[in-house]
């Protein structure tokens, strides 16, 4: 076989995993298209009698399939709709409770790169957004906002080692500066807080708080928990790692603190 | 080939790019097709100006959807397209080999200039992983531009 053909086939699986292996209107539609075509077809093959009987059982057999499929959707919609509900009902008691002015947002856009973390949300200085405010999630910190359009933000994650954020130990009220660990490949994301003293007494679980200083983060927000700590051996410090509050792989909703 | 087209590919590719979900499966990298669409234009146009215009194109449309300093990427695109020129005189651009070496190439060139501005911490084997990742992806996007480009001449 030419390499065309090998091309062509892998293009076909390809559009045929990103089309229909997702419930988009696009690939319902498709569906409903090809039902349609082959209805007639189908009634026609009704009509002859020897093979009545095994359509009638193909008919049974593919309603109840259509059926299964179509319970299978609602539920996958109402699993959806539950989780944003629910995501949206946690960022509605933060707004209620915070004393800051805020705005929510909703994530349209991921980095186009590899080497540096950042999301894009769909407001923008029309409603009030600055460079370098916080964002958040109903979990906890997210970032800061770094360029503003009227109409949309890109927001510098944490995870980016360049989002520094001044942070506080809940139990010891230890310091120390919190960034994103590293740029290597990791399955999951990390955070590392360093500058924390090697006399203080660090425990895995421990929470950790933005501290307020720096003047991008107010105090207070929820960062992540510990979940290593080591001594270097030469060093001043300990080495801190923590595990995000925020759900770094599921940003949906966001909300920026304004004021 | 058609400015439009290619301006209109350029805008869907990097769309697409800054769209895909990241795969942590993977090491918590995300595709990248614009290194494969840098390495069509500096394997397939005739005149040197539109291949650089292209990789600035190209990178500095991923800059504005990234939280790079912009100009980072345009820059290592514009740079790596200059090393294609010579080859594309020796090596037959429709060997799938050439294609997948010119797409990891640009690849590695963007890496390269990332890490420059963000630090070489831990970056080499996430480097070999991306350049991997660009040199399968090449060969699909050659196809689909060819395509579109002889398409568009038949239509």
């Amino acid at each position: 076989m030419k390499r065309e053909n090998f091309v062509i086939i892998g293009l076909f699986v390809l559009a045929w995993a990103l089309l229909l292996g997702q419930p988009t209107a696009f690939g319902v539609g498709l569906r409903v298209f090809f039902i349609r075509l082959a209805t007639p077809f189908e009634r026609f093959a009704n009509l002859i009698p020897v093979i009545r009987t095994h359509s009638q059982l193909a008919d049974d057999n593919t309603k109840l399939h259509d059926d299964n499929n179509a319970l299978r959707r609602q539920i996958t919609e109402l699993q959806h709709q539950r989780a944003e509900n629910q995501q949206l009902r946690a960022l509605l008691q933060i707004k209620q409770a915070a004393p800051w002015r805020t705005v929510g947002a909703r994530v349209i856009g991921r980095d186009a790169s590899n080497w540096w973390k950042s999301i894009q949300i769909d407001r923008g200085s029309a409603d009030g957004i600055r460079p370098d405010q916080p964002v958040l999630s109903a979990s906890g910190l997210v970032g800061k906002t770094i360029s503003v359009t009227p109409g949309e933000s890109r927001v510098l994650l944490l995870l980016d080692p360049t989002c520094k954020s001044g942070a506080l130990l809940e139990t010891t009220r230890e310091p120390g500066i919190v960034s994103g660990a590293n740029i290597a490949l990791t399955r999951e994301p990390r955070l590392q807080m360093s500058f924390v003293d090697r006399k203080s007494n660090v425990k895995i679980g421990d929470a950790i708080y933005t501290s307020g200083l720096g003047g991008v983060f107010p105090r207070g927000i929820l960062i992540g928990t510990v979940t290593d700590a080591d001594l270097d051996p030469q060093g001043m410090y300990q080495n801190v790692e923590l595990k995000p509050a925020a759900d770094f792989r599921r940003l949906e909703e966001v909300m920026v603190i304004i004021q | 080939m058609n400015f439009l087209l290619i301006t209109g590919a350029a805008l869907l590719l990097s769309a697409l790019q800054a769209r895909l979900p990241t795969a942590w499966w993977l090491g918590g990298i995300r595709f990248e097709f614009l290194p494969a669409l840098v390495a069509y234009g500096a394997l397939t146009f005739r005149h040197r100006r539109w291949v650089i215009a292209l990789a600035v194109l190209a990178g500095l449309l991923q800059d504005a959807l990234s939280a790079a300093p912009f100009g980072n990427t345009g820059a290592a695109y514009a740079l790596a397209t200059f090393a294609f020129i010579p080859l594309r005189h020796t090596f037959d651009r429709e060997r799938l080999w050439m294609q997948m070496l010119a797409g990891a190439a640009a690849s590695v060139a963007a890496s390269l200039f990332a890490c420059a501005t963000a630090g070489f911490n831990g970056a080499v084997p996430k480097i070999f992983l991306l350049a991997a990742l660009s040199a399968v992806v090449a060969p699909f996007v050659f196809f689909a531009l060819d395509y579109t480009k002889w398409r568009s001449r038949h239509a």
